[in-house]
């Protein structure tokens, strides 16, 4: 194996510590939200979504900043590795954008009373999220493979300009989104449990994201054969369907056993946490699966973008 | 030759081109117009007063002509090679940019006139504010969809997906410029003071001015071969 082999492995394992690191914090998390967090007095049982949402949008614009700044020095250096970084990122801002943008409604609905309103950071971070959309439509539909990765650079860069202004939009036009509860000058106004949860949130979210867009990057890189990965790779993604088939058979009946004589419009907040933290699995698992069947393709031969040849035609 | 007359030159030529042929301007024209006819038709004129509703129609009529036209301002030289051939030249890669982006936005200048005055009679709005006050409004508006289309005009021009690619890209970067505008517009229609629409021109500025630097910034690297 030579050297690129070697980081290949070195990287794989990285990712994967990584994203074990982070599932299990995740997990860890889930159960600090359901059991141990008191229930915010204004907001209710809904405002558990929050150490799911906020550090989902926390991991969205770390992606988008990272794309952003990796598709610059790819325009500035054209150096591939470059390029790799910027398409691994812009895949986590995609899939950490979804789980924030579906988590937000699903609290807007019980704490606002409607699931979507023209609201400006909510607006420009949808507007964000199809700018990377597009990033990767312009990227497949490019005939020019250099062409279309410098086209896809231009447009990770000014999606990323997105950021500055989603930032100050609460304080710059009229908002009805929460203002910021930690990140403030005379420190943070939250009771100690449930910072304790959202700091440790954010830590379980970071490292996820960081394993996999560390996979993904050596897959995209490296294109070698490392398919005893495979395995690894697959079972920490079963490991974490277990998970989340065991949180989502077993929270609800926790859950419900606390709410028993609430009747079933009680229900509805829990509904929608249940909804929100499912939600998030579902999306983790599809970039899970999205990355085990791109290292699929890399152990067949078959480049990024490119179909595998049909049965009884030959293989590489 | 300083950048500025190369991009005066630029626009120049594509507006003697533009007014030879004519077809990219009245396409656009006919868009606006059919546009304020369409939504003159498909609104309860009895429940929806003209007034509350102009503003968002043209923003909303402005932005869909003036992508749509955007969209071709390279076909012609695409097909010819001509492009190509003005990339050879020392002209820098920002004044061809800005040339591009100022002949789109004489064509987005009439479109926005254009669908005033179609406004106003399908939607029998007698006194559309001050005539200044709409120019003021919709001059940094219409700086900032010529900058955008052109911009983005050349990347779908070169996708497969070619022009269904081009609102994916353009729209959610127009988005602020058209909230801004829509705001600014609705206040002129309704005849309140400039020292309440003076703020929202000013953003409006800021965002045209913001994708003018950022265009001709990038531009280069959309033209590499």
């Amino acid at each position: 194996m030579d050297l690129k082999g070697r980081g290949a492995r070195r990287q794989a394992n990285v990712g994967l510590g990584l994203v074990a690191a982070g599932v299990a914090t995740i997990l860890v998390v889930h159960w600090m939200m359901a059991f141990w967090v008191p229930t915010e007095a204004s907001q209710g049982v809904v405002q558990r979504i929050f150490y799911l949402h906020v550090p989902a949008a926390w991991t969205t614009f770390l992606a988008v900043g990272l794309a952003a700044l990796a598709s610059l020095a790819y325009l500035w250096l054209e150096d591939e590795r470059w390029d790799a970084t910027a398409v691994a990122a812009a895949e986590g801002a995609l899939v950490f954008g979804a789980i924030m943008l579906l988590t937000g409604p699903l609290w807007g609905r019980i704490a606002w009373g409607t699931y979507w309103t023209w609201e400006p950071r909510l607006t420009l971070t949808l507007l964000m999220w199809f700018m990377y959309v597009g990033y990767f439509l312009v990227r497949e539909s490019v005939t020019n493979p250099g062409r279309g990765k410098r086209f896809a650079a231009v447009v990770a860069v000014v999606g990323s300009l997105n950021i500055p202004l989603i930032h100050v939009s609460p304080d710059w036009f009229p908002s009805l989104h929460p203002q910021a509860v930690v990140i403030k000058p005379e420190g943070p106004d939250l009771p100690a449990e449930m910072l304790i949860t959202l700091l440790i949130s954010l830590a379980g979210f970071t490292m996820l994201f960081f394993g996999l867009f560390t996979i993904r990057y050596a897959i995209l890189v490296l294109h070698r054969r490392f398919s005893h990965r495979r395995s690894r790779i697959g079972a920490v993604s079963h490991a974490a369907l277990v998970a989340a088939a065991l949180f989502a058979l077993g929270t609800p009946a926790v859950l419900t056993a606390q709410v028993a004589d609430g009747g079933r419009g009680a229900m509805r907040p829990f509904v929608h946490v249940l909804l929100a933290y499912g939600i998030a699995w579902v999306i983790v698992l599809i970039w899970v699966w999205w990355i085990a069947r791109s290292l699929k393709r890399v152990n067949n031969g078959v480049p990024e973008g490119q179909d595998p040849p049909h049965q009884g035609q030959g293989g590489p | 030759m300083t950048s500025l007359r190369w991009v005066g030159l630029i626009a120049m030529k594509d507006l003697r081109q533009e007014f030879r042929s004519g077809g990219r301007l009245a396409a656009m024209l006919a868009l606006a117009v059919l546009a304020c006819f369409l939504f003159s038709f498909s609104m309860d004129r009895s429940r929806v007063a003209g007034l509350d509703v102009a503003a968002g129609l043209l923003w909303v009529t402005l932005l869909f002509s003036s992508v749509a036209g955007a969209g071709r301002t390279f076909d012609t030289e695409e097909e010819d090679g001509a492009f190509r051939h003005l990339l050879l030249t020392p002209v820098p890669r920002h004044a061809i940019f800005l040339g591009k982006a100022a002949g789109n936005l004489v064509g987005t200048c009439l479109v926005a006139a254009v669908t005033i005055v179609a406004l106003t009679v399908f939607f029998a709005i007698a006194v559309p504010g001050s005539a200044a006050h709409h120019a003021l409004v919709l001059l940094p508006g219409t700086v900032g969809l010529a900058a955008a289309g052109t911009f983005f005009g050349l990347i779908s021009r070169h996708s497969t997906l070619g022009d269904s690619l081009l609102p994916v890209l353009a729209f959610p970067v127009l988005a602020p410029l058209v909230s801004f505008g829509a705001t600014a517009s609705s206040r002129v229609f309704l005849g309140r003071p400039w020292a309440e629409i003076d703020g929202t021109v000013r953003l409006l500025w800021a965002a045209a001015i913001g994708l003018v630097v950022v265009g001709s910034l990038l531009f280069r690297y959309i033209t590499e071969e």
